[in-house]
């Protein structure tokens, strides 16, 4: 399996794709910092607490990261059908489902390990930005970050098995804009479901539902579309 | 009789469109198989089939005597195969392309690589991609990568389109040189039969689907018999004279206007000969031999097949 991924990202390059994680999390703290120093200097607002820093912060990891994802299935997935190199691969030695899961536990792996590093990246910079700049309201008190944590962990595993549905819904025609858009209703239904929550987070109960059906739909899609090569 | 590949009853269909009609193919361990048709009688398909690309509706595929289907996959080690197009990860380079092919392969001379590309004179590609390459290229390139692995078994789709005639030469004498060298078995399929009638030890032909026939080339070049055509105005009146005059049975009247006479030993001036002084018009007449087209002509009765 480790032979497969490594392979894999010798086929596509991967490795670049640090690149692009470290532009990501520099456009997150980009984004916060001009928010902050939007409500610092205009008299007419508040400064921003450290709860809504940190829920903007979730907020931006997530939808960037799935959305990075759904770019990643494009790439390693969607487009060797398209460019039927798929025959090629398809051709080799290799347990068909071995392959294909290879390309989605690497989806999985990265959006985890992206994610982990963004929220602690993100979070230490906000941290030290206020100790030095005093840009959020009220002192750091490390009781903030109990519930922050929770939701950050929450949002990972999330995203890690959220990441799947794009390849479900792009595998159905092969297309890589339907990959990439389904991403995005992805993220949109999660913002819609948790914002009812409380804790603006997945009760328990709703990420076991929600792992069930990705494993059901993505299991179908192994078994009906993987393998389907005739219309390419 | 040890067969490298064998189908039984193999039937594939495209919404209700029969594209492959219960085909039986042989082919022999050591042997170059050609595998004609024109363009849609199904090649292409059957190929996939037998790659396990494309799943049959029903009927069965051995090869190396082994089932193939999706949890027998080992025996594709011992295969190498170009399928439809030459189809590479476009942003790598050739090299890296036929390095990735050794590494899935878990086959690890890779100095092998730099004999195929001479092989196949593919020379000077270094540091550039295989999307900047030319058809001709990229089909040099494919055929490169279906033998690095040296396999048991090459199975090529189409493999000589987009050579110039320089190239189709120096192709097939690498396929002929692989095939009596390192003793591999050769599936080469073409829509061009003469390309094919060069290299193969038997050809098999398809149309709509069907395999019409597979017949190896010694038994067609017995087939391949010399005979005398000749055009006149009235045919019943010469192969009447032929059977008085000469003696002449083993002849054919193939339409109103042409007579074909088999029997060689009389020359062509005694038969003109007689023809004019029977008063009958004599076109014209000449010594043929049936080509390979012929036969396949016959094969089937008329239908445009090559």
């Amino acid at each position: 399996m480790i032979q497969l991924m490594r392979l894999e990202s010798k086929k596509y390059k991967l490795q670049y794709h640090i690149i692009g994680v470290i532009i990501a999390i520099l456009l997150i703290m980009a984004f916060i910092t001009i928010s902050l120093v939007d409500s610092m200097t205009d008299t007419t607002q508040t400064k921003d607490t450290y709860e809504s820093t940190f829920m903007a912060i979730n907020l931006l990891v997530t939808t960037i990261f799935l959305i990075y994802a759904s770019v990643l299935i494009s790439k390693i997935v969607i487009s060797e059908y398209n460019n039927k190199t798929i025959m090629i691969l398809f051709c080799y030695p290799v347990s068909r489902k071995k392959l294909m899961t290879t390309k989605l536990l690497m989806v999985n792996i990265f959006t985890i390990v992206a994610m982990t590093i963004s929220y602690l990246c993100c979070t230490f910079y906000l941290i030290g930005m206020d100790y030095f700049f005093d840009m959020v309201e009220g002192t750091f008190n490390t009781t903030y970050l109990n519930s922050y944590i929770t939701r950050a962990v929450t949002s990972i595993v999330m995203s890690s098995v959220l990441c799947l549905i794009p390849f479900v819904i792009g595998m159905q025609k092969k297309s890589i804009p339907v990959t990439i858009v389904s991403s995005l209703l992805v993220i949109f239904l999660r913002q819609v479901v948790i914002a009812k929550n409380i804790g603006y987070k997945e009760t328990l109960p709703q990420l076991i539902i929600v792992v069930i059906l990705t494993l059901i739909a993505v299991k179908y899609t192994f078994y009906k579309k993987v393998n389907e090569l005739d219309n390419l | 009789m040890e067969y490298i590949l064998e189908t039984n009853e193999l039937t594939k269909s495209y919404k209700k469109k029969m594209a492959v009609d219960h085909v039986d193919l042989h082919v022999k361990k050591g042997e170059i198989y050609g595998f004609v048709g024109p363009n849609g009688a199904g090649k292409s398909t059957i190929l996939k089939m037998i790659l396990n690309l494309t799943k049959p509706d029903s009927g069965e595929i051995k090869i190396f005597g082994e089932t193939v289907g999706e949890n027998n996959f080992e025996m594709l080690k011992r295969i190498g195969s170009i399928i439809e197009s030459p189809y590479f990860y476009d942003k790598l380079t050739g090299r890296e392309n036929l390095e990735l092919h050794c590494e899935y392969m878990g086959y690890h001379n890779k100095g092998q690589i730099d004999h195929v590309l001479e092989a196949v004179s593919l020379t000077d590609i270094e540091n550039k991609a295989v999307a900047h390459y030319s058809l001709g290229m990229k089909q040099r390139l494919a055929i490169a990568r279906a033998i690095l692995t040296k396999p048991q078994f090459l199975i090529l789709d189409e493999p000589i389109n987009a050579l110039d005639p320089e190239g189709i030469r120096e192709m097939r004498s690498l396929f002929r040189k692989l095939n009596e060298e390192w003793g591999i078995s050769i599936l080469i399929s073409s829509h061009i039969l003469s390309e094919v009638e060069l290299i193969a030890d038997t050809i098999g032909v398809i149309q709509k689907g069907c395999l019409l026939k597979e017949i190896s080339m010694e038994d067609i070049h017995d087939y391949r018999t010399e005979y005398m055509e000749a055009e006149v105005s009235d045919t019943s009146r010469v192969g009447y004279l032929l059977e008085e005059k000469l003696g002449i049975t083993n002849y054919k009247i193939i339409s109103d206007k042409k007579i074909r006479i088999f029997d060689m030993h009389i020359s062509g001036t005694e038969i003109s000969r007689l023809i004019i002084q029977g008063g009958i018009g004599l076109e014209s007449i000449r010594k043929q031999k049936n080509t390979l087209e012929d036969y396949f002509f016959q094969l089937t009765e008329g239908d445009e097949i090559l």
